[in-house]
């Protein structure tokens, strides 16, 4: 049982342990052949060291934490491995059954470590997204990462589309037109026969180059296929039990995409954030971090190492600029701070110029491309203005902004956040304004019953189809922007770098490597996302074709990455920023969800093509749908839909999330105080080093004298159980320098150091004396009651009279002798009482674990410490007084001199 | 499996297993590198634990540790003797605590050890301003040092002793969300 005891208490220091240095190598690599023999009794000295307590018997913890633990350990792979060797030997003693289970657990666990070894040789581009990491730091990975994430999100959505819209639609067509049948007789006009024509490109023959116009502009051969939304039907399959209504299925399916791309982008956003709440919000200062966790361990070769240390140079230097700017800031004049917030105020309007501008070019570029009708090249360019204009704009208004907004004279962080988030709102809303000329366009500004909107609600002369149309802009986006990424990586980045590394003139080297900038980066996908996310009612399988486009996006950029780029100068943190993406993600999200619902619920669907042909809005089909269920059904819906239920719901809701607001704020709470505590414990170990200090300055080397005497018999003493379970007394007694004095030498010096505790402030009595009371149940009596307490009390002389210590006195008097084990336990009983508490005090335990016993513990000197108390203790007042004091024999240092002589 | 027992017996290779963050084929190509690394001296039978240590500067060449500028320090740490000689077990529990499965407590013990450049338990200003020097390749200014420096320690530094502790040092590191991603040296 001892070494179960000893575990309890060796895992302590196992788990704190900071172990230094102290170990000597011979120490160790013994080890093994002790544990061989399981011998729970192991060399006082290595004992606490070892940590052996760090496995935990097999009643405590089952297997898997035991090797959880085991690798986690900051020990030597050795001491790890003899370890491991000695839980290896204690398993049989486990029951036939309790080690069949075992076996079970183990292949078991063997099994799923395999598969997850193999699972996660099939996660996309592991290996290349681990060497970008490798040679570009996190902020860049994270890109990558975000790509990868989208690309999935699009693959998957593809899937969901496939499934219910996609495939459905082709197997009705192939089985011909036998079993359909038409929903939504609900044509609510008859005069607008007019308006179901459809005329989507002839079948003529077409020049050669015509189709790779078509191609791109998706007209012609395009227009009329499973791309758009004019092309899917609006049937219904009814037959024997089992009916498919596609129209309603191709809406329930843009629905369920958009939920499920939320659900996907909060469960990542959620992991994301999580990360950010363990790292307390991320509060902390910017140079300790960056000190201790900037260098990425994991960069690999000479060119990314030197531009990290660059880059981590030029971080520093921000910092401190910050911090200069911020004392300029302080100390400026109030002429200086007007003039500055007027020039500020001065560059947003030309911000908000610049924006304007830029958004009316959208919106003529836009209403020109829409109302022209050309053939051949012109056409094309035509057809794809609104896109060039976007794109050229994404390309010049940022760099015009990151211009502007170093004229502002904001902290540098703070430029970076300004440009990012003006380019952020450039991007989403020149979508945003494309879509709404797009939409004046197709209702006439939103008055149908204008001349050329009254006989179909929509301007149906030149949209016959509206949503394919709407479909296409989103297609030619999507297309554009790949192509120009292409366009980009292929003229201007190669050439760069070419220019670059062949050539050494002026402009060349003022230009330098492009930088990977992973905001702007990423604002280009999320753009792209955006785009998709409102297409995709329109042209269904624009996920598919975003997902390729994703692909081609993921090498292309891996290729520029590692031929032309250096890191950023200004690197963006991954884990922050991770979060930042999803909500411009978000935000995206949100825009394209406002088409969607818009477009749904209000527009009039075009009459001559698409599911929805014959609807007053697409949203009909699903009132449609619901009177068409059996009762029960739609009353249960009615049910869930109505006040009775919804009420409760709200209330319960609202309930719950009072709950769990106020257990937030209590944890916030307690994790501050917590926090405070921390710090005050710090001050009071730091307030008591210093006053050690002091003292033992201010006395000299008086115990020096005091030799090793007396170790011996320490030594002997092993039978003494508490010391063998207590690794400190052991340590101490493998020490050569340890001061002699009666069998306990550390508790003496301990008790003398809450004597002094006790002078200097009351509260840290407990919060020292503790520990020592734990480390040494015997001896700590003598410094509690005898110095700590009576000391301040003014019952001193009365105690000293006590009957209780003078039989005290007669027990120390013994430790010179033989029988100090006696001594040791008369002592005990004397002082029963308190020797418990404190032996119970939870603190004591607790304090094992503050910085204080952590700083014992690594450092070796541990003998030190104890010496230049016991000097102390010489010079106090109190003790020159109880030297005087016939019944001083309560003073170690007397009993130390009385032993001696009886030695002697 | 014939080539694996040469190398180590099938006990050896489940104590790597349960005391690193390693499986067995890891644990082989480990042993490849650090067979590499000195092919005269590192035998290819280690079912007897031969007693091999390698001296620091042949580890330190290895591809993984040759750009680092901690490198010297990374292989001091880990190595039982803190001179940096490093027997195989040294070898692999280095990349173990290194390898991205190694909880943040465990990194931290090491990341503290290895930025404590005169070993007091106490990273001091010195070991700070070697650190930065490290970092920046000795390219920022004294005084800019000096700021950082102190910097640095005001923010951490809960107790007030102008030096960091284990117990500053890990409560620094807890709430620095990238110290996960980048101590971290994929091999």
């Amino acid at each position: 049982m001892e070494l179960t005891e000893f575990g309890s208490q060796g895992s302590l220091t196992a788990h704190r342990g900071y172990h230094g240095y102290q170990q000597s190598l011979r120490a160790r690599t013994t080890l093994p052949r002790e544990a061989n023999n399981n011998s729970p009794q192991l060399p006082s000295e290595n004992g606490p060291q070892f940590g052996w307590g760090s496995t935990p018997t097999p009643e405590e913890a089952g297997d898997s934490d035991k090797n959880q633990s085991l690798r986690e350990l900051p020990l030597h792979m050795g001491l790890k491995r003899a370890v491991w060797q000695v839980q290896k030997m204690q398993v049989p003693v486990v029951s036939r059954w309790g080690s069949g289970i075992n076996k079970y657990t183990k292949a078991l666990k063997r099994f799923r470590k395999n598969a997850m070894g193999i699972l996660v040789k099939f996660v996309l581009w592991r290996k290349v997204i681990q060497k970008i990491g490798g040679h570009f730091g996190g902020g860049v990975q994270s890109y990558f990462l975000f790509l990868r994430f989208l690309i999935v999100l699009n693959f998957l959505s593809f899937l969901l589309i496939a499934a219910f819209v996609l495939i459905p639609n082709i197997v009705f067509e192939a089985q011909g037109s036998s079993v359909f049948s038409r929903t939504g007789n609900v044509t609510e006009n008859t005069n607008t026969t007019n308006c179901e024509g459809y005329d989507h490109g002839s079948d003529t023959l077409t020049p050669f180059y015509q189709y790779f116009l078509d191609l791109l502009s998706g007209t012609g051969f395009m227009e009329y296929s499973y791309l758009f939304y004019g092309f899917y039907q609006n049937t219904a399959v009814i037959s024997n039990g089992f009916s498919y209504n596609i129209p309603l299925a191709y809406l329930l399916t843009a629905a369920f995409y958009f939920l499920f791309c939320l659900v996907c982008i909060i469960v990542s956003m959620g992991s994301a954030l999580r990360v950010i709440t363990a790292a307390g919000g991320g509060a902390v200062g910017g140079y300790s971090t960056l000190v201790f966790t900037g260098w990425d361990h994991g960069l690999q070769g000479d060119r990314a190492t030197k531009l990290k240390q660059q880059n981590l140079r030029h971080q520093f230097q921000v910092e401190l600029e910050e911090e200069r700017f911020r004392l300029k800031a302080a100390s400026q004049s109030l002429g200086q701070t007007v003039g500055m917030y007027v020039l500020r105020i001065f560059l947003n309007l030309v911000v908000f110029a610049l924006l304007g501008g830029a958004f009316y070019s959208i919106f003529v570029a836009t209403r020109f491309s829409q109302s022209r009708q050309e053939e051949g090249f012109l056409g094309l360019l035509l057809e794809y203005l609104p896109s060039i204009v976007i794109t050229v704009e994404n390309f010049v208004v940022p760099f015009l902004f990151g211009k502007i907004t170093i004229l502002e004279n904001y902290t540098p962080s703070v430029t970076v956040i300004m440009a990012l988030l003006r380019a952020v709102f450039l991007r989403l809303v020149s979508l945003a304004v494309l879509l709404y000329t797009l939409w004046a366009e197709i209702t006439c500004g939103g008055k149908p019953e204008s001349a050329e909107c009254l006989p179909c609600n929509y301007n149906y002369n030149r949209y016959q189809c509206w949503e394919t149309r709407v479909g296409q802009e989103m297609y030619k986006l999507t297309l554009f922007d790949l192509l120009t990424t292409l366009a980009v990586l292929i003229l201007v980045e190669f050439p760069r770098r070419l220019a670059v590394d062949h050539c050494s003139c002026a402009l060349s080297r003022w230009l330098g490597r492009q930088e990977f900038e992973v905001p702007s980066n990423v604002l280009a996908v999320v753009y792209g996302q955006t785009v998709v996310w409102t297409g995709a009612l329109f042209c269904p399988l624009l996920p598919v074709i975003n997902t390729i486009k994703f692909i081609i996006f993921f090498y292309c950029k891996k290729v520029t990455l590692f031929q032309n780029c250096r890191p950023a100068s200004r690197t963006f943190r991954s884990t922050s920023s991770n979060f930042f993406f999803f909500v411009v993600l978000l935000l995206g999200w949100a825009l394209a969800s406002v088409t969607l619902i818009y477009s749904v619920a209000v527009i009039h669907p075009s009459y001559g093509c698409g599911p929805f042909r014959s609807l007053l809005t697409m949203w009909t089909i699903v009132p449609a749908t619901f009177y068409s269920l059996p009762n029960t059904t739609q009353e249960f819906l009615f049910y869930i839909g109505s006040q009775k239920f919804s009420i409760p719901l709200f209330l319960s809701s609202c309930v719950l999330l009072c709950f769990t607001g106020a257990l937030a704020s209590v944890y916030g709470r307690s994790v501050a105080q917590l926090k405070i505590q921390h710090k005050n414990e710090g001050r009071d170990k730091q307030f008591l080093v210093k006053q050690i200090k002091e003292m033992s300055e201010k006395q000299g080397k008086i115990q020096d004298n005091y030799g090793n005497r007396g170790n011996k018999e320490n030594l002997g003493n092993r039978e003494n159980k508490e010391n063998l379970g207590n690794p400190e007394i052991m340590g101490s007694h493998g020490s050569p320098q340890n001061p002699e004095n009666h069998g306990n030498p550390e508790g003496q010096k301990h008790g003398t150091t809450e004597s002094q505790e006790n002078h200097g402030s009351p509260e840290i009595k407990e919060n020292h004396g503790t520990p020592e009371n734990h480390w040494n149940p015997e001896e700590q009596n003598h410094g509690t009651t005898e110095k700590g307490e009576n000391r301040g009390t003014p019952e001193n002389q009365e105690n000293h009279g006590n009957p209780e210590i003078k039989e005290n006195l007669g027990t120390q008097e013994n430790h010179g002798s033989p029988e100090k084990n006696l001594g040791a336990t008369e002592n005990k009983e004397v002082h029963g009482a308190p020797e418990e508490e404190n032996h119970g005090n939870p603190e004591s335990k607790e304090n094992h674990g503050t910085p204080e016993n952590q700083e014992n513990h690594w450092n070796p000197g541990n003998e030190k410490h104890g010496r230049t108390e016991n000097k102390e203790i010489h010079g106090t007042p109190e003790d020159k007084e109880n030297h005087g004091d016939p019944e001083n024999q309560d003073n170690p240092q007397n009993h130390s001199k009385q032993s001696r002589t009886k030695d002697q | 499996m014939g080539n694996k027992q040469t190398i180590f017996t099938d006990e050896q290779l489940d104590a790597y297993q349960d005391c690193t963050f390693f499986t067995r084929k890891e644990i082989l190509r480990l042993h490849g590198r650090f067979h590499e690394l000195a092919p005269h001296l590192v035998p290819m039978d280690y079912t007897n634990d031969p007693d091999v240590k390698l001296p620091l500067a042949l580890i330190v060449n290895m591809p993984e540790l040759k750009e680092n500028p901690f490198r010297n320090r990374i292989v001091e740490s880990f190595s039982e003797d803190g001179l940096g000689n490093l027997s195989f077990n040294d070898f692999v529990d280095m990349f173990s605590v290194l390898s991205e499965m190694a909880p943040r407590e465990l990194k931290a013990i090491y990341a503290f050890k290895i930025y404590d450049f005169n070993v007091d338990n106490y990273i001091c200003k010195e070991d700070l301003e070697k650190t930065l020097n490290k970092l920046t390749r000795e390219e920022l200014t004294p005084e800019e040092v000096n700021l950082v420096c102190e910097k640095a320690i005001e923010e951490a530094d809960l107790d007030g002793d102008n030096k960091l502790s284990f117990a500053d040092f890990e409560n620094m590191i807890s709430r620095a969300p990238d110290f996960l991603s980048t101590f971290h040296i994929r091999i």
